[in-house]
């Protein structure tokens, strides 16, 4: 709220000279609000009112200028701050204004905003001009504002986040209980104490002084956009915080209300990703080509370019002719490479493009992409070729650190809104489930007595139908939350789904150690289904997959894409992991069901939701030689059936 | 001895309250069922021994405002929780408010019974000694004045003799007073005296 403003300014307010001479500014005066009024500064008596001030107070106007009028009308709560602060003021000002109330002639009180300039005759005050504001409504809307508080403060206690207010020299005036929790404090133990003590630095931000007016009850006043705040917890542990402000006056004054929101997961995750996709970008631009000039007759190598050190060798010491060089590839790289220079350069003619992994001198392998291209000197066979070799290294391995980190952030959002799910589920299906069992351990005891009332009975069998179907309506709600948006269909190709699958996960297969096989049928019908989603459920078995085989000697991962007998699209992945437990096999499918330390237990079950979607079917089979085999049937298209 | 105990089950979801009075009405039990909170403390107030089989979540009061209102009451029956999701803060909360169990939906029938036949043993216990104490109170409210000034003083351990020259009088008068409160209160020794002064919460400084 604002005090009443007992403060000298600087300029006289009112026009220079006597009113009675200035008789058309009087005249516009009189037609305002405002009321006008001259008294002499010695026996502080008024000489001259504004006539509108028969209607402020109620009184006639000769009233008002009967001796001590202003005095014995003022309102006894203001009248030994009015006095004395007229006093000193008259002593020492040119100008001042404050504010004060008067009892009116019906008893009410009137609140005034007064304006004064002091008109002095050698240095003695001898006639005092001032205007006199009605200014009540404001007054009683600065009330109304201060009225809501208990409203304010008990919507900060149910509110979801972390709320302090501050006054405005930064002391905690109250918080909610979710701030104690978060910054880990006592009840009660924060109130009292400084806001700096839990948002370091945060004071001077949220300052009430900062621009957005003197009144208003709430509102935002600014959001940080400058990133997350610091902020302490009781055992000196700081985190991010993300930070609103809102101003708020109460009785005792204004105070800032800040919303805290613990924000570590988001930076963490953000952080990681921005620094992957970082090194990404300058392997990108740094990765420096070099040209190798091949000498076709003789295999001789002419290097332009730093290799030797690019590679790790002692100067010239890398490889300066074919054969050399061939060693230096991977062996799994050497056929494919010579193959395509023979047939592209030597035999068509033409420039060609490949990725190979070259041996540096500490035996780890570099990933080359390399153009070559025939140097055209005329026709027949070429005498030499061009090849430019970038090493991409840095960028596939950042590419699939890139890759990793989104996946870390998608799960922490996945995650943490599952962690809000399950609280609830929990709940939600605890209340069937407890019904049930009530339910049925009534109808046993009721049924061992000696003459079981057997209608009785038929009603607690009839509740925990419905109970079980009250449970199932949850978790059927849960699955239709879990599916998302509703699915887009397209024609698709089984096939090139899953080899889309494989590339996505081969640089995270071949660093495990795993290798692939793929055997997928040719020439098949496409089917209509949801590429995203079969992808979505791809990668769902080749990530179980890849979890069942962990520290494996002889990991071994096969695709398989063919037509059953019937019709339907067959895709499974097979691995040599220890394989299914039977007992495993009747739940495996259901949700929060994990044979692993730490998971969800919802990959599988999301598989089926979306391929039942597709009026589709899991199928898993328990292989005899160990390990499991994981997949999908879909049905024919209709045009397909015939 | 007394009446028969009561049951009183305060959920707010309807199948669950519904199987949990049949559940311990097969069992025998005389149950009463209520929707919620304000439901239950619009009853008269138990006058024989029960307990009371509480959910933690509810819709408007929660189980754990009840226990505080209900220690209020002067009547403190003791409280059974069942909770669909329990954490660890407000099983402490609840335990720490005198709850007898805390429960997780789904519970077994036999843990459900066991903890409100301790419930029900503690709400007797908790009668029995307010009955005492009220027979006291009546005995003690029998004693004269002067006998309630020479009981607190002898209880605090003072001789006749002190207790004389503390209340300017003579010791043989003294003597007639004891023997005439420890008739009243019922006391067979000064010792069985002394341990309804601490019943009463009698001290010297009661007088003056």
């Amino acid at each position: 709220m604002t005090a009443p403003k007992d403060t000298p300014t600087h300029a006289p307010p009112a026009p220079s000279g006597s009113v009675e001479r200035a008789f058309g500014f009087k005249r516009l005066l009189e037609a305002t609000q405002i009321v006008q009024w001259e008294a002499d500064a010695q026996t502080r008596d008024f000489t001259y009112v504004g006539s509108q001030a028969e209607r402020l107070l109620g009184y006639p106007l000769a009233r008002w200028l009967e001796p001590a009028f202003w005095r014995t009308h003022l309102h006894p709560d203001d009248l030994e701050r009015v006095l004395r602060f007229r006093e000193e003021a008259l002593r020492e000002h040119e100008a001042y204004e404050f504010e004060y109330r008067m009892v009116a002639a019906g008893g009410q009180s009137v609140w005034f905003h007064d304006v004064v300039a002091v008109q002095r005759l050698d240095g003695v005050a001898a006639v005092i001009r001032g205007f006199l504001i009605d200014v009540s409504k404001r007054k009683r809307a600065e009330a109304t504002a201060r009225a809501s508080e208990a409203r304010v403060r008990q919507l900060i206690e149910q509110a979801p986040d972390a709320i302090i207010a501050a006054r405005a020299n930064g002391q905690v005036a109250f918080v909610n209980q979710q701030a104690e929790h978060l910054f880990g404090y006592q009840s009660g133990e924060l109130v009292g104490g400084q806001i700096e003590q839990v948002l370091p630095g945060q004071r001077t931000k949220q300052s009430p002084e900062l621009p957005g007016g003197q009144s208003g009850p709430v509102g935002p006043m600014t959001v940080d956009g400058s990133g997350p705040a610091t902020a302490r917890c009781a055992d000196g542990r700081t985190f991010p915080a993300a930070v609103n402000f809102g101003r708020l006056e109460i009785d005792e004054g204004l105070v800032v209300v800040t919303t805290v929101r613990d924000v570590s997961r988001e930076v963490e995750a953000e952080q990681a990703l921005r620094q992957s996709e970082e090194r990404f970008r300058i392997a990108a631009t740094l990765g420096a080509d070099i040209i190798a000039e091949v000498d076709i007759p003789t295999g001789g190598v002419v290097w332009f370019g730093n290799v030797d050190e690019a590679m790790g060798f002692e100067r010239s010491a890398f490889p300066r002719t074919m054969d050399g060089l061939r060693e230096q590839l991977h062996p799994d790289d050497r056929d494919r490479v010579q193959r395509a220079i023979e047939r592209e350069v030597f035999a068509r003619r033409q420039a060609v493009s490949f990725e190979c992994r070259m041996r540096a001198k500490d035996r780890s392998y570099r990933h080359w992409t390399v153009r070559a291209a025939p140097r055209s000197d005329g026709d027949g066979r070429p005498k030499t070729f061009v090849a430019v070799c970038s090493d991409v290294t840095e960028q596939i391995v950042a590419r699939a650190e890139a890759l990793q980190h989104r996946d870390a952030l998608a799960h922490v959002a996945r995650v943490s809104s599952l962690g809000e799910l399950t609280g609830a589920v929990a709940h939600e299906l605890n209340q069937p489930l407890a019904a049930i069992l009530s339910n049925a351990q009534a109808a046993v005891r009721l049924l061992d007595r000696a003459a079981p009332d057997l209608r009785q009975v038929g009603e607690v069998l009839h509740d925990i139908v419905a109970d079980d179907r009250r449970a199932s309506a949850i978790i059927q709600r849960l699955r239709e939350m879990m599916r998302g948006e509703s699915p887009s269909r397209e024609r698709i190709d089984l096939g090139t789904v899953v080899r889309e699958v494989r590339e996505i996960m081969r640089s995270g297969l071949s660093m495990r150690g795993i290798a692939v096989l793929s055997e997928f049928a040719s020439d098949l019908p496409a089917v209509v289904a949801d590429r995203i989603q079969i992808q979505q459920v791809v990668v769902n078995l080749v990530t179980n997959a890849m979890q069942a085989m962990e520290e494996l000697s002889e990991a071994r991962l096969t695709f398989r894409v063919f037509q059953r007998d019937d019709g339907w699209q067959v895709v499974t992945v097979s691995d040599t992991g220890p394989g299914i437990a039977p007992p495993m096999l009747a739940t495996m499918f259901d949700p929060f069901n994990s044979s692993r330390e730490g998971g969800l237990g919802m990959g599988l079950s999301i598989s089926r939701s979306i391929i039942e979607a597709h009026d589709g079917e899991m199928q898993v089979e328990h292989l005899s030689a160990g390990g499991a085999t994981v997949g999908f049937a879909l049905p024919p298209t209709r045009d397909d059936r015939r | 001895m007394m009446e028969e105990p009561t049951v009183f089950v305060v959920d707010d979801d309807p199948s669950v309250r519904r199987s949990v009075v049949r559940l311990l009405e097969s069992a025998g039990l005389r149950v009463e069922g209520f929707p919620s909170g304000e439901a239950f403390l619009e009853r008269e107030t138990p006058r024989g021994p029960g307990c009371v089989v509480l959910d933690v979540r509810m819709s408007g009061m929660s189980g754990l405002e009840l226990q505080r209102r209900l220690h209020a009451t002067g009547r403190p029956m003791a409280i059974v929780f069942i909770t669909g999701h329990g954490d660890v803060p407000m099983s402490v909360a609840a335990m720490k408010g005198g709850a007898v169990d805390f429960l997780l939906k789904p519970f077994d029938d036999e843990a459900l019974l066991a903890a409100i036949e301790r419930a029900i043993g503690r709400d007797r216990e908790w009668l029995q000694a307010q009955q005492q104490l009220a027979v006291l109170r009546a005995r003690y409210d029998r004693l004269t004045p002067r006998e309630q000034q020479v009981f607190a003083l002898v209880t605090t351990g003072m001789l006749n003799k002190q207790v004389a020259a503390q209340l300017g009088t003579t010791e043989k008068t003294i003597k007639v007073h004891r023997a005439r409160a420890m008739a009243k209160m019922e006391a067979g020794s000064v010792a069985d005296l002394v341990r309804h002064a601490e019943r009463l919460q009698i001290t010297a400084s009661h007088l003056d």
